[in-house]
């Protein structure tokens, strides 16, 4: 076991990492050191190759195929320098003003997380692309939402030299998406804060004034993509005066639970939400720009009004095939025509309920319990109703929708939509359903009772420890968590940073 | 920075194949190949027209996602694959393997809406492997006309003009080494 030492151990290099990495260089200045601890590999540009089997096995964990305790749903999340935003699309929302109000957070204020949230909508590039760079996938959400009496609007997206690949969710392969692995952490690392990769926190304790991390570091594997760890493989002990954990909804609250944090902290891993979602797929009569150009370019938002949300996507034809629901042609029949293939994401607006929540296995290893409630079924039904008539407005001939039955919709049974599309029709194990934004498990609120965390991310009664991802959340945050994340681990920078008197 | 062009990328036009690495620890699917076979010709038909060559891709495929799984997976891929090979005796005297196309599509069918969450999970699995081993393979994914290209509009420039339309803001996409 080595000894290492530093003044502020960062776990985790995604959203909230990598913000708090690339704020702490002001402490790196001073001669502190800094360190980040990521899981995953540190890729280099020629290895992002566009394979939806590879580059899955690379940078997701599990390969993407990480399930809940009852295997009904599957969870998305990244696990590479960068975290998820080396993988998601790009889509960047300020949060919603209701949706923080509705959350009471003693202290957040909803200004306050604006105008950091408009820093990093520059400092990451964040705007709207020009007509020539969306695709008829796209173009055809539009026309259907206006046929179907909708109003789509268009996502604002981080990325800057965008050739239109289409490979977002497989790391871009021109590396256009501004990522906290493009923007925030290499800035970090050339203001002296080191990284390092393959790097996994085993356990977290008090120790001295701060906290002391057993980790263990890997060694690159022959199969494995990406660099060597920047640290020798072997165990090592790293004593900081602070920790700030930013594993992610699901990383950190492992990390505290098999660390025993739950004994002083009974809301360790409660309040997880994670927008459920699933696909949708239109066939038109003829071939449509899908497999080129930004796949998630609009969406609409009826999640005040109804709790859903629409988004378009394009996703690889074994994902595709794997997130339909049936089996033989009631879903080949659909990815067989690929190049006619409109496509749709179906995402309800869960809430924090008792039974969803985030445990260990007598291993360490995070389970996630999660139960579909009436409310998030009866969503997922009107968000289809909906997107089946947004399908049909832009002239596709079919659909294929998970909760209908049976699943393929014709034109001529656009006036049957609500009988067919019912929330009975939902079958945990049969319906293929995931989700991609993980949220909740160290919420912030008032006192150790109803939360783990203050509005600051400092936990409750331990000073060394912040937390500042997007396992913050106290409840879901209805939009694209991306930007809210940003902002809140720039509020945890802000208090930590003060605390060494830089303000 | 104006100007600055984006690092060559060596990649090929299309990305390429799967490795076949033979990283699994143990071979899961050669105690159970036929079953398995048989599930993914239920699952994806464009498999019953498959080659020998085809059928090697996509076990290649399929062993090499499994061999990342947790060895209890493995395990279940393999017990539930057996169960269902003898399932089918008491309601067709054959096993599954030895059943119709059409009688094995009605048995998954059926299966998949049982009310025994685990019966349901396990269709589920093996489906999600068919579909895998047959719609992972990046050959066959040309045929049905996926193309994605790392070079994306710069290769397809019929597809540009195609798809211009007026819903889209009309900021210039900024360029790399441009200010933010």
């Amino acid at each position: 076991m080595k000894d290492e030492r530093c003044n502020v151990l960062v776990v985790g290099s995604g959203a909230g990492g990598g913000t708090v990495a690339q704020r702490l260089t002001a402490l790196a200045d001073r001669g502190l050191r800094v360190l980040v601890l990521e899981q995953g590999p540190r890729l280099e540009d020629h290895e992002f190759n566009g394979s939806e089997v590879e580059m899955p096995r690379a940078l997701y964990e599990d390969g993407a195929g990480f399930l809940t305790a009852d295997g009904s749903m599957t969870l998305a999340f990244g696990r590479a320098y960068g975290g998820s935003t080396v993988v998601y699309t790009g889509t960047s929302l300020p949060p919603p003003r209701r949706v923080i109000g509705e959350w009471e957070v003693p202290g957040l204020d909803y200004d306050d997380l604006a105008a950091r949230t408009e820093r990093y909508q520059a400092e990451n590039s964040v705007h709207l692309l020009p007509p020539h760079r969306i695709n008829e996938n796209n173009h055809l959400f539009v026309k259907g939402c206006e046929a179907a009496g909708f109003k789509a609007e268009q996502f604002p997206v981080n990325v800057r030299g965008c050739r239109g690949s289409s490979l977002c969710n497989v790391g871009c392969p021109n590396g256009a998406k501004q990522g906290t692995h493009r923007v925030q952490l290499p800035a970090a690392e050339a203001g002296g804060v080191e990284v390092v990769t393959r790097a996994s926190v085993d356990r977290i304790k008090a120790g001295g004034e701060g906290g002391v991390a057993r980790v263990t570091v890997a060694a690159k594997q022959e199969h494995d993509a990406g660099l060597p760890s920047e640290w020798e493989p072997g165990e090592y002990r790293i004593h900081a005066d602070h920790i700030v954990l930013a594993g992610g909804s699901i990383g950190s609250s492992a990390l505290l639970l098999r660390s025993g944090f739950d004994s002083k902290l009974p809301r360790i891993g409660k309040g997880f939400t994670c927008h459920p979602c699933f696909i949708l797929v239109g066939e038109h009569p003829q071939p449509i720009t899908n497999d080129v150009g930004h796949p998630k370019s609009f969406y609409l938002d009826a999640a005040a009004r109804e709790g859903w949300i629409l988004e378009t996507c394009m996703y690889f034809p074994f994902v595709t095939a794997k997130n339909l629901t049936g089996l033989g042609v009631d879903v080949t029949g659909f990815i067989e025509s690929f190049p006619r293939l409109q496509m749709i994401l179906v995402m309800a607006c869960d809430r924090a309920v008792e039974d969803n929540r985030i445990e260990v296995d007598g291993k360490g290893k995070p389970v996630v319990h999660y139960t579909f409630t009436e409310e998030v079924r009866e969503r997922l039904a009107l968000a289809t109703r909906a997107a089946a008539r947004i399908f049909f407005g832009a002239g596709a001939l079919r659909v294929h929708a998970p909760i209908s039955q049976p699943t393929t919709l014709t034109w001529a049974e656009l006036g049957a939509l609500n009988s067919r599309i019912q929330p009975e029709h939902f079958l945990p194990g049969r319906t293929s359903i995931s989700a991609a934004h993980l949220m909740g498990g160290c919420g912030m609120g008032r006192d150790r009772r109803d939360s783990v965390t203050d509005s600051w991310g400092r936990v409750h009664g331990f000073p060394w420890l912040r937390v500042a991802d997007i396992s913050l959340f106290p409840d879901a945050l209805e939009i694209n968590p991306y930007l809210t994340v940003m902002a809140l681990a720039d509020r945890v920078a802000d208090g930590l940073l003060k605390e060494y008197g830089i303000s | 920075m104006a100007g600055t062009k984006i690092a060559p990328i060596r990649l090929p036009s299309a990305p390429p194949r799967a490795t076949v690495s033979g990283m699994s620890p143990k071979p899961v699917l050669r105690r159970v190949r036929n079953t398995f076979r048989a599930v993914v010709q239920t699952v994806a038909p464009r498999a019953t027209a498959f080659e020998e060559e085809e059928w090697a891709w996509a076990e290649s495929l399929v062993e090499d996602a499994l061999a990342q799984r947790p060895k209890r997976v493995r395990r279940q891929v393999v017990r539930f694959l057996r169960l269902l090979d003898l399932l089918t005796i008491p309601w067709y005297g054959w096993t599954f393997t030895g059943l119709s196309d059409g009688q094995r599509l009605r048995v998954l069918r059926a299966l998949e809406r049982s009310s025994i969450p685990l019966i349901r999970r396990g269709v589920w699995g093996v489906r999600t492997l068919g579909f895998l081993a047959v719609y992972g393979q990046e050959d066959i994914q040309a045929r049905i006309g996926y193309r994605p290209d790392y070079r994306g509009w710069d290769v397809r420039p019929e597809a540009a003009s195609a798809a211009t339309h007026p819903h889209a803001g009309a900021e210039d996409e900024p360029e790399p080494g441009e200010g933010a």
